[in-house]
């Protein structure tokens, strides 16, 4: 078993040249073979919690820690961070043309093998056809420069491909149901719901509880005000649904402003 | 050099290798010319301090001294020579029993006087062009020559290799001639490299002299060692329908200066010229790629990639021209660059220029740095910075690489780049 431990984060960005903190302390541990869910308002850093975790160097690090299995993340570079064990579904992948997706997975598996011994080329299509297959995407998709020109919909579902490539320890899903048709959203939750295992844990990031009744949570966390507020399991989903993020606030008697409040 | 001096070293040369009349007084006006013309001009590049013009008088070089390993260097080409010396010219039988003829320059002077006569320095190029064009007229030694006579196809692509024999301190200068004559057609890849790691002056010059309706593919990758100081200039003249693609590839690890000039005379005739180039270390590329319309509904095509590391520099000047009377003809070019440092210094500037009203031009440039985005997405699934770092570069120039004909070169070419980038100290 594997444990991510993630201890009073805080987190700025720059805006406008001045720093702006984000994250005001958020703890969150997440163990191999859990999924985890958070869900919370717009702006509220969500994204910026999982960009943090993998190691953009747009998000500033103010103090807090985030380990591995005990060892430090946060001095690490970020493709040190993957081969740890890290896996970040982009909320918006970037574009690449002229990598071929095939010759990126190629790269990415080789990069955690040792320098003389680069998967087998039998091995590495035979997975490639196999989890093609199990995403509905066609051989065509493999062979196109990586996302370029890729719909919404296809970019998670390539973002997905490549975690069954790669088959990370943790995988953090930032919003993968966005853009995606309700047989999409099925298709990709099938992917995921592939990996589970002892050894394999899950962040997803959603605001539609929907997500959760095909990749169904242990826990459901609720972020605002870049705090983690409250932890319940996958009811706690259902009840957002129906109450909102205001009604919660209230509860609590947190003084969030919400960008939707009348 | 004194242009008593050269004019004494020309005809002296010229008398010992028996040269026609007619070329003896090529090279006299040439050395004349060169004593009065300027240099041409490069745009944002600053060449005079380099040693170009510091060559001698042609000699007759002695015995190339093969080695094994050399001559393993050439086994597999069409034509092969070291220094002035050439080593191998074997035809394939198809091309052979089509007339095709493949020769050295001093051989075709000798044996075929008339058709050089009729294309050296004639269509493509005009010995009093400019300073080093004069030069190389006056003191060209050697090169390929190239014959497709009328209706020939030949299948299988041509490879000439020469190598600069930088083994010791060497001047280069010598002149390559092609003439497809009509509705033939005929690939070429000629690849120009060095032996040695020596000084060495170089001036390589290839005339494409395309005949009506010809097809000519013509690749040139230029692998030239460090401590060489180059002057590069591929010409092309195309009558009416002939198409002429360029896929030119500048891996030198020296100082270089090119100019890759198309001129489309005929109606309906069309050049394609595609350029890569990788500079690094301190080394200085400038490159001037210039199609020319004259012919009505003729058709340029100039597409250049550059990838600038460390403290080089690398120029693109794309020059289209549209004269008056080509009408309906078209003109495109993109030149994009990609730096790698911060020391590092590109320039990519398109010119055109249009004396004509009822044609098409359009030109896109750019010069930038790598994505942090991409970067950072590559990283994001564990690949180190250096491979991430690579495939964006691949990524930059596949566009031009992926398209060339041949996946044989395609892969060559792959490697030399890769050999390019990770080039510490060359
Ligand atoms: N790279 C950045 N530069 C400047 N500001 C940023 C950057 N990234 C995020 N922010 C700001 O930080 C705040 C939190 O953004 P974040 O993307 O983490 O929100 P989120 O919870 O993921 O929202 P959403 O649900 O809309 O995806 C926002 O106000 C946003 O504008
Ligand atoms: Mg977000």
């Amino acid at each position: 078993m594997s444990t991510l431990v993630i201890k009073d984060l805080k987190v700025s960005v720059t805006e406008n040249e001045e720093e702006r903190l984000i994250l005001k302390g958020v703890n969150l541990t997440l163990n191999t073979g859990e999924t985890h869910a958070i869900m919370g308002p717009n702006g509220t850093g969500k994204s910026t919690l999982s960009e943090t975790i993998m190691g953009n160097p747009a998000y500033h690090v103010v103090s807090g820690s985030v380990t591995l299995d005990g060892e430090d993340l946060l001095s690490q570079t970020v493709d040190q961070r993957a081969r740890a064990g890290l896996f970040l579904a982009m909320q918006y992948p970037a574009e690449i043309k002229g990598v071929t997706n095939v010759e990126f997975l190629r790269a990415a598996i080789n990069a955690r093998r040792a320098k003389d011994d680069p998967i087998s080329v039998t091995d590495f299509l035979a997975d490639l056809d196999h989890n093609l297959e199990l995403l509905n995407m066609t051989p065509e998709m493999a062979e196109r420069y990586l996302n370029e020109g890729f719909s919404g919909g296809e970019k998670k579902r390539n973002e997905i491909l490549q975690l069954l490539m790669i088959k990370p320890k943790f995988a953090i899903l930032d919003e993968i149901d966005s853009g995606l048709d309700i047989d999409a959203l099925q298709v990709v939750a099938k992917g995921v719901n592939a990996l589970a295992s002892p050894d394999f844990g899950t962040l997803m990031i959603t605001h539609y509880q929907r997500l959760l009744n095909y990749i169904v949570p242990d826990y459901v966390h609720v972020m605002m005000g870049g705090r983690i507020v409250k932890t319940g399991d996958a009811d706690l989903a259902n009840k957002l649904e129906a109450e909102g993020y205001a009604g919660l606030r209230d509860e609590l008697g947190l003084n969030v402003a919400l960008t939707d409040d009348e | 050099m004194q242009t008593a001096t050269m004019l004494a070293g020309v005809q002296d040369y010229s008398q010992t290798q028996t040269e026609p009349g007619w070329l003896t007084k090529l090279r006299t006006q040439a050395v004349a010319d060169y004593a009065t013309l300027a240099l041409p001009v490069f745009e944002k590049i600053n060449y005079r301090s380099w040693p170009l013009l510091d060559v001698q008088a042609p000699e007759v070089t002695a015995n190339p001294g093969l080695t094994e390993e050399l001559s393993a260097r050439g086994r597999e080409t069409n034509f092969f020579s070291v220094g002035d010396t050439t080593v191998r010219v074997k035809l394939p039988a198809d091309a052979a029993d089509q007339g095709v003829i493949l020769c050295d320059l001093r051989t075709a002077i000798r044996k075929h006087g008339d058709l050089v006569k009729a294309n050296l320095f004639t269509q493509a190029l005009k010995p009093d062009a400019d300073k080093l064009t004069a030069l190389n007229a006056a003191l060209m030694t050697n090169g390929f020559f190239l014959y497709v006579p009328a209706n020939a196809v030949v299948k299988e692509p041509l490879e000439i290799l020469q190598l600069v024999d930088q083994r010791r301190p060497q001047n280069f200068v010598q002149h390559n001639l092609v003439v497809t004559a009509p509705n033939s057609q005929v690939e070429i890849v000629q690849r120009l490299g060095s032996v040695g790691t020596s000084d060495a002056i170089v001036h390589m010059v290839v005339e494409v002299v395309a005949g009506a309706n010809s097809h000519v593919s013509f690749a040139g990758i230029d692998n030239l060692a460090a401590n060489t100081t180059a002057y590069l200039n591929r010409r092309g003249n195309l009558s009416p329908d002939a198409h002429l693609n360029w896929e030119l590839a500048e891996m030198n690890a020296g100082q270089v200066i090119a100019d890759f000039d198309t001129e489309l005379r005929g109606r309906g005739s069309e050049a394609n010229v595609k350029t890569i180039a990788v500079a690094n270390q301190q080394q200085t590329q400038g490159i001037d790629t210039r199609v020319t319309n004259y012919g009505p509904n003729s058709v340029a095509n100039i597409v250049q990639r550059g990838v600038i590391l460390d403290a080089a520099t690398l120029i693109f000047n794309g020059i289209g021209h549209i004269v008056h009377g080509a009408h309906g003809s078209k003109a495109d070019q993109e030149n994009r660059l990609l730096m790698l440092s911060s020391a590092a210094r590109g320039d990519a500037n398109p010119i055109l220029l249009i004396d004509e009203n009822d044609v098409e031009a359009g030109h896109a440039a750019s010069v930038g740095r790598v994505d942090e985005q991409q970067m950072y997405y590559l990283r994001s699934r564990g690949i180190p910075e250096p491979v991430a770092q690579r495939l964006v570069i691949r990524g930059f120039l596949a566009g031009v690489v992926t398209e060339l004909r041949s996946p044989r070169l395609r892969k060559s070419l792959m490697s030399l780049i890769e050999r390019r980038l990770a080039d510490d100290n060359d």
